[in-house]
């Protein structure tokens, strides 16, 4: 993002709904729970929405693809909620982060006023998220399906982590505790109540080993939205705005979202960072440059990333406290904290939090979020 | 020849002549005529120097194991858990590496580093699949 759009653009307004395992109730109902949530949250009513951005896609490798049941389109929102749309875009790959940048560029352009982003996510009952039916393999997937591999790179990019730099599995753990220790400060979190013991964890059902069960995030129903505007109509609005300070795409240096923000490093007093994998932590924490190479582990089991450390981080428990919403909740979070609003997760004197979502194979943007 | 019960590559213009190779019991890969830069997955534009131009090449088959898991659960058919699936780097090339199996090796025995050469599994009449196996 250009510096010259730094602080234009906000988030005024947040909403959720109940994360569950097995849902009672359709996917679209949730969606549409979470938009009214957001535009209510942000003191405009449907009437005023005039942007959509969603990122709809199911990833799980047998999903059906089908608007309102599996996953919720622009077409849905704007008919279930009779929106009068001048700008709309769905986001093929399902990373919400996209959906907040593509909102901000609509903004920027005159193209919205008002923009809703929505990500609701399908744990089809009956079904494993990895499970693979088909026979047959193409695209990426004809080098990876033919050796019973799904999504288990990240599974090797561990085991090469730890063999290189010497981190172990306690490490891991001290990052899963974190999450779940986050995740009781969290109403939302499907974790909530649930702490987890080192035992339990080294004991837990190896999934692609090294990684066991604790080290995934969690498949779960739920949706969430925010809303977005202009700086201008956002200082009309009953919240304190969580201004976009700047964004970089994660394929860029890790650098490009503290020069696009002007807001250093040290400047950033708590970080949202994708966790669909526990060790995407480590990987976020050096990419961006919060410690070196291979220090991640160690820099993550001195306490840093807790809330009350130097760099509190995914302070309302993550994919894997919460549940997996694609990046969602650490948006909600990363605007939560911005405004004021988090709670007892507050982070004391909060101006800046940097929202980093995506991974290797799904790249995504680091968003800063800040006071102004 | 019986239906597989693995999943079986669905060739494409680029990876036709990888996997028709592999049937034949030949690691192929297409390597850029003006840089000589190998490259997978197959492509027909060298990322490197965007020559259009490639030729594909036999490899040794020779690699060593990258970095690996072990799969203790069966999300993908006609696979038993448990299983070592691996990132090899070809012997030709820094950085050129597959994903594959390492078979014919308990799951307790692979190590990073390991050397290991391909064998291929036939998946259809026409579609090989190449694996890699410890090498003595």
């Amino acid at each position: 993002m250009d510096v010259s759009a730094r602080n234009k653009t906000a988030i005024v307004g947040v909403g959720y709904t109940e994360i569950v395992r097995n849902p009672e109730r359709s996917l679209g109902s949730y969606a549409v729970e979470a938009a009214l949530n957001a535009i209510d949250d942000a003191g405009l009513t449907t009437k005023e929405i005039d942007g959509y951005s969603g990122t709809p896609k199911a990833a799980n490798a047998s999903a059906f693809h089908w608007d309102g049941v599996d996953e919720v389109t622009d077409r849905y929102m704007a008919q279930a909620l009779g929106l009068g749309l001048r700008w709309s875009r769905d986001l093929n790959r399902g990373v919400v982060a996209d959906g907040i940048v593509a909102a901000v560029e609509a903004l920027l352009t005159g193209s919205a006023n008002y923009v809703l982003c929505v990500r609701a996510m399908y744990d089809r009952p009956g079904t494993r998220y990895a499970q693979r039916d088909s026979l047959v393999a193409g695209g990426p997937e004809q080098f990876t399906a033919p050796y019973g591999l799904g999504n288990g790179a990240s599974a090797m990019w561990l085991a090469r982590y730890m063999h290189d730099y010497g981190a172990t599995k306690e490490d891991l753990f001290h990052v899963v505790k974190t999450l779940r220790d986050h995740a009781q400060l969290n109403p939302y979190a499907f974790w909530n109540g649930k702490t987890i013991t080192e035992e339990q964890y080294l004991g837990a059902r190896l999934i692609v080993e090294p990684m066991c069960l604790f080290d995934y995030d969690i498949p779960v129903t739920g949706a969430g939205a925010v809303v977005l505007t202009t700086a201008d109509r956002a200082a009309a609005l009953p919240h304190n705005p969580a201004f976009v300070a700047g964004y970089a795409n994660s394929r860029e240096p890790g650098q490009a979202v503290f020069d696009a923000s002007g807001i250093g490093r040290d400047e950033v007093q708590a970080a949202q960072l994708y966790d669909g994998f526990v060790q995407f932590i480590w990987h976020w924490l050096e990419v961006l440059g919060f410690c070196g190479r291979g220090e991640a582990h160690a820099f993550a089991r001195e306490g840093n990333i807790a809330l009350g450390g130097a760099l509190p981080v995914t302070t309302f428990g993550g994919s894997q406290g919460e549940g997996r919403l694609h990046g969602m909740g650490h948006v909600r979070e990363g605007a939560m904290q911005v405004m004021g609003r988090a709670g007892e997760r507050q982070v004391a004197g909060l101006q800046n939090c940097l929202v980093a979502l995506g991974i290797d194979t799904v790249p995504g943007y680091s968003i800063m979020l800040s006071t102004g | 020849m019986a239906q597989s019960e693995k999943p079986v590559p669905a060739p494409d213009v680029d990876s036709a002549p990888y996997w028709a190779a592999a049937a034949a019991g030949e690691l192929k890969l297409p390597t850029c005529r003006s840089c000589q830069t190998i490259l997978f997955p197959p492509r027909s534009v060298c990322p490197q120097c965007l020559g259009s131009e490639v030729d594909w090449t036999a490899l040794s088959g020779r690699a060593a194991v990258h970095s690996f898991g072990i799969m203790h659960d069966s999300f993908i058919k006609g696979f038993e858990p448990p299983y070592i699936v691996a990132s090899v780097e070809l012997e030709e090339q820094a950085g050129l590496r597959l994903t594959t199996n390492i078979v014919n090796c308990g799951v307790g025995d692979v190590y990073i580093g390991m050397p290991v050469s391909v064998i291929f599994d036939r998946r259809d009449d026409d579609i090989g699949v190449p694996l890699f196996e410890p090498r003595g």
